[in-house]
Order: structure tokens, then C-alpha cells, then sequence
């Protein structure tokens, strides 16, 4: 573990995408914790000033059209977008490996069951089904984390699938059998832990996934009204966008920074992990 | 005259951290029509060794030394100049050889276009007929020509692979464990081939292998390597009979034998040393029953053993000139 | 069977087989055959007793590692029938699997990928003892584990028990391999290949010490290998096989220095000596053996062999004593042809 601790800060040193990455994504963090900390207004609050500018009035990034500060919304709405984005992605993640795992180890009809049924997620029109979803059981921000998680675990499912069958053919897999581990315990004890680094890089890519998914339904209206996001911000300022465009442009930005963040340590996991794989071969 | 000639070979391989040195000081002498073997265990430089020599080496090995192939030296040549050579003059046969053929494209028609890169503009009929005959050195039928390499045996595979190598009439021909990933049967019929095609050809050869009985059923000529290392060189009829150095003696004792009793056998203690670190005596120093002060302290050079016309020679301290009366 | 924990044999192999399907195979003459099978071993029998070695020899392909992997149970199969102390061996694993996964162990090629990577040598040595209750506590498993390594020469043991795999050499990594199968004092052991991937100068340490360690405890041993002198050395009988059957089976040096099947001829004399002054003539045959399907119902080494008769295609010759536990399946050669 050490060694992979200092490994992992060399990385660091070389590769520029996670390391902006990291950086940009403890900012995002600080400011989500710390939003009542760093907010300047109450972002519930109707003020008088409607619709002014950046900066004028002590409002930094300005207000939206029923005079709400959009420096402490964006503060707010962070901690929303991170949620949804984190929560999603990890059932994304926990479902995929099982599934994934479970199809790659024990092969044959169970793989095949479980390979028909990841065909079926990935045909499926992901965004309509959250739809559909959404209006039948309200837009309650929790349904909105599970459903994303629950139709985008099929990528993670094929990356461990994929792991699973390459690592069963390894010796050591072989050797637990032998040594009378049971299938369960194989399964946790080494395939998964041996496979899961590629889902890794993967989920925090879909983390940027979710936070847009949240983003395009709470644009549409099916946002939860009862918090502040992003997505909704966005969705508030559409009708002054000739006139006010810092309404919607602001918190689009940080939807776009938040988004190419979670992208940037995605992709800089994978290039830290796969010359690694080879090389340890 | 030698037909190759290497003189003071290093390879080094420079890492961030640390440099490791993979070949020290090597010298080596082919005659013409000679065969010889350069055995080793995994991490002795043979295999680096051959490669330094045709500069198939990574950018991070480091070489110095000489390498003379009839006369000019290959390590001060331009890259045209050792293109001409290389194919033309010296040829490679690695163990996996046949991954360098495309699973996509007959088997002949990929000779063809090695033979055109080499030589562009020769007929089609002149190529073919080159390519039949090469078959038929190779004991292969002409049927192959018309296949795909994954029709084709592992043992066969090293056939086109052999066949491939001769096709420009080299000199030299290097075989870099050729034969190791093929069955023992398999193993054997390639090997008498290359030794029937050794005398057609008027070839000389380089056998790199870490099988011993390859050599001694091959070659006429046999080095030795451990660590970087020539431990031991001479004729395979002297140095595989009665090997002076302790570490070949320790290597053919750890082969068990097939013919008469079943005696101990007898691996040798301890590990390869850390080829990172210059050592201050014999590289094999910390591993031999026999080792002295002197051997940790100073390196042993090659020295002859044996008469004026075996040109055997060990790097030994305990074996010097005549007086090797040790068991 | 009513045979019990009485029976004289540790093993006793019966007509096993394995064939695997394979799906869609062009055929020489261009024709697609859509399910064909495999048949990688092709009804396999012999028997062991306590503490006896089995080397088993022959080309890749010939079935030897599946053998072995069936031996153990690592794949049911196909057919035939796998007895340990006269029960049957896929019984037993349904039965008590941890029982039957402790009475057989099997030693890998590659002990490079032995271990899982992720672990220290301690949790790799420790978990199995603990999987299957030896040891009372942590502190006596880890008492057991540090005494091994110091008798086979891993010392000072403690230093090796927080390394990780990678930081050991190939020859450490395999004698550690056959330590943790031996922890758990199994009756029966499939070695497949266990030094072809190491240097030949710690090979031999490697044999000795397996040779000691089932002498010690009375283990029955398969040992599998391409390389015929090391089988010699290790084992007390030996058995050829060629494309998924035992074509030649017996005492080692009666098998080896008095071969009567073509091919375990062919095998032995193209084996290099070490010494070039001794040549002896090597048997040349054609070809390489082929994938092991639709053989044929003669013998199936007829078409390669360089002294078959006509009557070789027909049936396959039965494994026949020939004297002294010497069994040779050939037609033409040996005492079988006659009986």
C-alpha cells in the first residue's frame, strides 16, 4: 500500500490532468462544505434587487429574476450536483462490479443471463426511462440519484465482466480454488479487488454523467423544487437570456468546470493505471 | 579472419534511478562456418549480448565496445550502412518470430515483400522460385506458400521463420532461443535441419539458448555467461566434457541425467546477484563452493586453459594456465 | 465400490475423460462442422498408493495439464470415474469440499502468478491454514508458517513474511507454493510443471525439496513435465501420454531405458544429451501431433509412427502388461501384439 502511495504521488507529479483535476475537485469540495461559511447572502432569500448585474448591489455573480443571490445558489447547488453526482455513481459502481463480477467468474448460463440483460439497459433510451420515472413518482431528488445510478451501471458491468474473465484464467485464481476458498470468497477476496481499478477511473468519469443528467431533467422542469441546483438555475434564467445572460451562463460554467473535473481524474486514473498493468506484467 | 569480431562490449541500461549492467567486457570471436553457443540462465546477457551487436536494443541500453563484422564495425555504422548489413548480412531468428508475420496475408506473399524491400524490382518468378527453394532447405511443402500464418504448427511457424532469415543468403545467422517454445520431438527435427543447412549454406551461426543440450548437440563452440558476464569459452567437446569453471560446472550438474544412476542432484545456492551493482570480485563469487578472498576482491580476467590449440579460456582465479589440478 | 478408507490405493483413476466442445471447425476439405469435440483426455486410468510418484510425460497438447487439473477437481470430468481411498472423488467434493480441497493440492507452473498480488506472504501462507482449522490461533499458524520457511532455507523467516509476491524470486515464489500446499498435509498432489519456468540452477533445489516433503509425509505425487530427465529423477513410475491417452506405463528406468512404444521412443531419443560426446541417434518423424479430433479408431499415433502395419488403423491397441507392471498400447510391438 505504501508503495502504491508513492507511486500514486509520483504520478502526480507527471501527469497534469489529475493533478488539476484533484485540485479543482477540493475546491469544489471546500466550497460545498463550507457553502454557509463562504455564502454571502441567504440563498432562499427573495431580494429586492431583481435581475441586476455582477457585482452591483454586493451581489458578486449578480441575482436571478426573483432577486435570489447566485454566488451563495452556485455554493449551494454544489453540494446538489456533488451529491447526486457521487450517490449515482457509486450505485452505478456497486452494481456494475456484482453484476459484472459475477457474470465474468461464473461464466456459462449465468453469464449469459446476466450479459442479456445488460443488452437490454444499454438499448434502453436511459434519459426517457428517468423520465418516465420522474413523472410518475415526482421529482424527489433521491429517486433522481437512484434512477441515474440504476441505468448507468451496464459500462461498469462489461469493464468487470471483462476483468473477471481475464482474471479467472490466472494462476493465483486457480490456486484459491485449490486451496479450497469458496466461490463467494474468490470472488471478493481476489477478482474483485484484482479487476477493480478500471471501474474506478470509469466512475468518476459517470459522476460528470449524473451531474449533467440532473442538469438537462432539472432544465426540463423535473427538477426537485425543494433544492437548489444547478440544473434548475440554468432552467430559472432561460427566459432572460438575451437580456440577463449571467443568469444561466454562471451556473452553467460550473456545471461545465465540475464536469470536465470529474472527466479530468477519470481520464488521468486510466493513463496512471494501464502502462502500470502492463508494465507489471 | 574473423568473421565477427567483439571486442570490449558493454550494455548498459540506464534507468532514472539506477544503471544496470546488463553485459561487461565481453569478447568473442566467430570464424567463419563456426557454430557457436552462448548459454546463460535468465539474466546473464546472452540474449543483450546479440542485440547490442545488431543495435536491436532500447534507446535506455548504453553500448560500448567493438563489434567488427568483417572488419568494419557495426557499432560505428550509419543507419544505411547497417540496414545493407542487417537481413543481407545477418540474420535474426527470435523465439517468437512468427508474431511478426500479419494473421492477415498468405504466407508467401509476406516473403515476397521482405525480399522486395531488400531487393526491389526483381521479378515475381525469380522471388517465387527463391522462395520454393527456400521451402524445400526448410522442409516445408510448397502448399504453404498459399496459407495463413494461423494454419500453420508452432513448429512449422519456425520453419517460415528460419526460411525467412536465409532468404538473402546471409552470413551470419543469429537464433535467439529459436527452438525453446517448441516440443522436444519438434525441437530436435529443427535442429538437425539447421545443422544439414549450416553445411549446404556454408552459414556461420550464433545459438543463444539457456538449454545446454542444444548447444552440445549444435555447436562446435560454446560461451558460457553468468551475471554479464563470460564465465567460460571454448570448444563445446572441452567445456561441456570437463568444465573448469564452477559456475559451468555448477550449471551442468543441476541438469539431472538421463543415462545411468540416478545421482543427487545439485542445483547451485544463493540467487543472482543485483546486476545494478559493480561488483568488486567474480560475479559468481557469493555463489561458489570454491570462492577465496582473492575472488571477492578481484575480478578474474580470461585466461587461456588448455593447450595453445583448444583456445579455451575461463575467468577464474582458481584456474590459471596449467595448474588446474581441482576437482 | 464398496471399498473405505481401507483401500490400498490413495488414487485410482478409471477411464477419465475430458472433452471440450468446440464450436464451428473448418475442416481440411473446407467444410464447416458446427460442434466437434475436443477430446483433450481420452480415457485415462492408473493408480497410486501412499507416498508412490506418477510422472506423467509427453508433448503440449497430449492432455497432461488437463489430467492434472482433473485430478483435483479444478474441472469435473467428462466422463470415467476418479476414486480417493475408494471414494469417489466428486462425491467427496460435494460431500465435505473443504475436506477433499485439503487431501489434494496441486502446485502450479507460473509461481509468478501464483499468489495473488495484493497480499503479504503472511496472509497468503496463513488464510488457507485458517480455512481449513489448522492451527489454534493466529499465533501458532504464524509459529507453523515461520517454522517451514526456516527449514526449507527461507531465512530469517521473518523477513519473508511481509514481503509481497513480487518482491521474490521465481524460485522463492515456487518453494513457497509447494510450503503452503504442504501446510495442509495433503494425501494426494498434482505438481504440473513446477520448474519448467525456473533457471535451471535452482531447479534442482526445487525438486529436491518436493521429492523430501512427500517422502516426508507419504504424499502420493503426479508430477507433470515435458522434460523426461527430471521426471526421471523424481519419479518412481512414469507414464507417456500421447493425444489424451497413456500409450506406455511403468516402472521409470524399465519405461525409460527399455521403451517398447514407437512413440515413447521417439520421445526418449530425441531428447539431447548434455554431453556432446556422447551422440546417439535420434528416431526422426514427421510432423507434429495433431489437435485430438475424431482420432480415428486405430491407434493414434499410426499415422505418424515409423513401424505401423496395416492392422494400426483399425482398433485401438489395449494398455497391456508386458511384465512387471510395464503396460505398452501398441499392436506391433512388445508382448501386446500377441495377447
Amino acid at each position: 500500500m505504501k508503495k502504491k502511495m508513492t507511486a500514486f504521488k509520483k504520478e502526480l507529479g507527471r501527469n497534469s490532468q489529475l493533478r488539476t483535476g484533484l485540485i479543482l475537485l477540493i475546491i469544489l469540495l471546500v466550497g460545498a462544505i463550507g457553502a454557509p461559511l463562504f455564502a454571502t447572502h441567504d440563498p432562499f432569500k427573495l431580494y429586492d434587487s431583481i435581475r441586476v448585474a455582477p457585482g452591483v448591489d454586493g451581489f458578486w455573480f449578480g441575482t436571478d429574476n426573483l432577486g435570489r443571490d447566485i454566488y451563495s445558489q452556485i455554493l449551494y447547488g454544489a453540494r446538489t450536483s456533488l451529491e447526486i453526482g457521487i450517490i449515482a455513481a457509486a450505485i452505478s459502481a456497486v452494481v456494475g462490479t456484482l453484476l459484472g463480477g459475477i457474470a465474468g467468474y461464473f461464466g456459462g448460463a449465468v453469464d449469459k443471463v446476466i450479459l442479456e440483460f445488460i443488452n437490454i439497459f444499454v438499448m434502453t433510451p436511459s434519459f426517457f426511462l428517468i423520465l418516465i420515472i420522474v413523472a410518475m413518482f415526482g421529482s424527489n431528488i433521491r429517486y433522481v440519484m437512484i434512477v441515474i445510478g440504476l441505468t448507468s451501471w451496464p459500462g461498469n458491468a462489461r469493464l468487470m465482466r471483462a476483468q473477471a474473465i481475464s482474471l479467472r484464467e490466472r494462476t493465483f485464481v486457480r490456486a484459491a480454488q485449490a486451496m479450497g476458498e469458496g466461490r463467494a470468497s474468490i470472488m471478493f477476496r481476489h477478482i474483485i479487488p484484482n479487476g477493480i481499478f478500471p471501474i474506478i477511473a470509469n466512475t468518476t468519469m459517470q459522476i460528470s454523467g449524473a451531474i449533467l443528467t440532473e442538469a438537462g431533467l432539472s432544465f426540463l422542469g423535473l427538477g426537485d423544487p425543494n433544492v437548489i441546483s444547478w440544473g434548475q438555475m440554468i432552467s430559472a434564467g432561460k427566459q432572460y437570456l438575451v437580456k440577463c445572460p449571467w443568469i444561466s451562463a454562471i451556473p452553467g460554467i460550473f456545471v461545465v468546470i465540475t464536469v470536465l473535473t470529474f472527466f479530468m481524474i477519470g481520464e488521468g486514473l486510466n493513463r496512471f493505471i494501464s502502462p502500470k498493468m502492463q508494465s507489471n506484467k | 579472419m574473423a568473421l565477427l569480431e567483439i571486442k570490449n562490449f558493454n550494455v548498459t541500461y540506464k534507468m532514472k534511478e539506477k544503471e544496470v549492467y546488463a553485459v561487461q567486457d565481453a569478447c568473442l570471436e566467430l570464424e567463419p562456418q563456426d557454430a557457436i553457443g552462448i548459454v546463460g540462465e535468465s539474466g546473464s546477457g546472452k540474449s543483450t549480448l546479440a542485440m547490442g551487436i545488431l543495435r536491436l536494443l532500447p534507446r535506455t541500453a548504453e553500448t560500448t565496445g567493438e563489434a567488427l563484422f568483417e572488419g568494419s564495425d557495426l557499432m560505428q555504422m550509419s543507419t544505411e550502412e547497417l540496414s545493407k548489413v542487417r537481413w543481407n548480412e545477418i540474420a535474426v531468428v527470435f523465439q517468437k518470430s512468427m508474431n511478426a508475420l500479419s494473421p492477415v496475408h498468405k504466407i508467401g506473399k509476406q516473403m515476397e515483400d521482405v525480399y522486395l524491400i531488400h531487393k526491389p524490382g526483381t521479378p515475381k518468378k525469380a522471388i517465387r522460385d527463391r522462395i520454393y527453394e527456400l521451402f524445400r532447405v526448410v522442409n516445408l511443402s510448397d502448399r504453404v506458400y498459399e496459407l495463413y500464418p494461423h494454419e500453420l504448427s508452432g513448429g512449422m511457424m519456425q520453419r517460415i521463420s528460419i526460411a525467412l532469415s536465409l532468404i538473402m543468403t546471409p552470413k551470419l545467422l543469429v537464433m535467439d532461443e529459436a527452438t525453446t517454445a517448441l516440443d522436444v520431438v519438434t525441437q530436435s527435427q529443427i535442429l538437425r535441419e539447421i545443422i544439414q543447412l549450416q553445411e549446404q549454406l556454408h552459414l556461420t551461426r550464433l545459438m543463444i539458448t539457456h538449454d545446454v543440450s542444444v548447444v552440445s548437440s549444435t555447436c562446435n563452440k560454446v560461451v558460457v555467461m553468468y551475471a554479464g558476464r563470460i564465465m567460460e569459452k571454448g570448444r563445446v567437446v572441452d567445456v561441456l566434457v570437463n568444465p573448469k569453471h564452477p559456475y559451468t560446472q555448477g550449471l551442468l550438474k543441476s541438469f539431472p541425467s538421463f543415462h545411468g544412476e540416478k545421482t543427487d542432484l545439485r542445483g547451485i545456492p544463493g540467487s543472482l546477484p543485483d546486476l545494478s551493482v559493480r561488483p568488486t570480485g567474480c560475479v559468481f563469487a557469493p555463489r561458489c563452493p570454491y570462492a577465496t578472498d582473492k575472488c571477492r576482491t578481484q575480478l578474474p580476467k580470461l585466461q587461456s586453459a588448455g593447450d595453445e590449440t583448444q583456445n579455451w579460456q575461463v575467468a577464474c582465479h582458481l584456474v590459471g594456465g596449467e595448474e588446474n589440478g581441482r576437482d | 465400490m464398496g471399498a473405505t478408507e481401507h483401500s490400498e490405493y490413495v488414487i485410482e483413476v478409471d477411464q477419465v475423460k475430458k472433452w471440450y466442445v468446440q464450436k464451428k471447425v473448418q475442416k481440411k476439405d473446407g467444410k464447416v462442422q458446427r460442434r466437434q469435440q475436443i477430446k483433450a483426455v481420452d480415457g485415462v486410468s492408473f493408480q497410486l498408493k501412499r507416498g508412490e510418484t506418477l510422472g506423467v510425460i509427453g508433448e503440449s497438447g497430449c492432455g497432461k495439464s488437463t489430467l492434472g487439473r482433473l485430478l483435483i477437481q479444478l474441472e469435473p470430468p467428462t466422463g470415467g470415474d476418479i476414486r480417493l481411498f475408494g471414494e469417489s472423488s466428486q462425491a467427496l467434493l460435494k460431500k465435505d469440499p473443504l475436506k477433499f480441497r485439503r487431501s489434494c493440492q496441486m502446485i502450479f507452473q507460473n509461481p509468478f502468478d501464483t499468489f495473488d498480488p495484493r497480499y503479504r506472504l503472511k496472509k497468503i501462507l496463513m488464510d488457507p491454514m485458517k480455512l481449513h482449522g489448522i492451527g489454534a490461533s493466529e499465533e501458532e499458524r504464524m509459529q507453523m508458517v515461520l517454522d517451514v520457511l526456516e527449514q526449507s532455507g527461507l531465512t530469517p523467516a521473518i523477513d519473508y513474511v511481509d514481503r509481497f509476491p513480487h518482491e521474490l524470486s521465481g524460485g522463492q515464489l515456487q518453494r513457497i507454493a509447494i510450503l503452503r500446499s504442504m501446510l495442509l498435509n495433503p494425501t494426494f498432489m498434482v505438481a504440473d510443471e513446477p520448474v519448467s519456468m525456473l533457471d535451471v540452477s535452482i531447479r534442482a533445489d526445487i525438486i529436491n525439496m518436493l521429492e523430501n516433503l512427500v517422502k516426508q509425509k507419504n504424499t502420493a505425487l503426479v508430477f507433470i513435465s515435458h522434460d523426461i530427465a527430471t521426471t526421471r529423477y523424481i519419479s518412481d513410475k512414469v507414464a507417456v501420454m500421447y493425444l489424451g491417452r497413456i500409450v506406455e506405463m511403468g516402472p521409470t528406468d524399465e519405461v525409460l531405458h527399455n521403451p517398447q512404444h514407437p512413440y515413447t521412443k521417439v520421445l526418449i531419443s530425441n531428447c539431447a544429451s548434455l554431453n556432446p560426446l556422447e551422440k546417439q541417434e535420434a528416431i526422426a518423424i514427421e510432423g507434429e501431433p495433431p489437435t485430438p479430433i475424431d482420432n480415428g479408431p486405430g491407434c493414434y499415433f499410426a499415422p505418424r509412427c515409423y513401424c505401423a502395419e496395416a492392422h494400426c488403423s483399425e482398433r485401438y491397441p489395449e494398455l497391456t502388461d508386458i511384465g512387471g507392471g510395464h503396460f505398452v498400447a501398441c499392436s506391433c510391438c512388445g508382448a501386446s501384439g500377441r495377447a
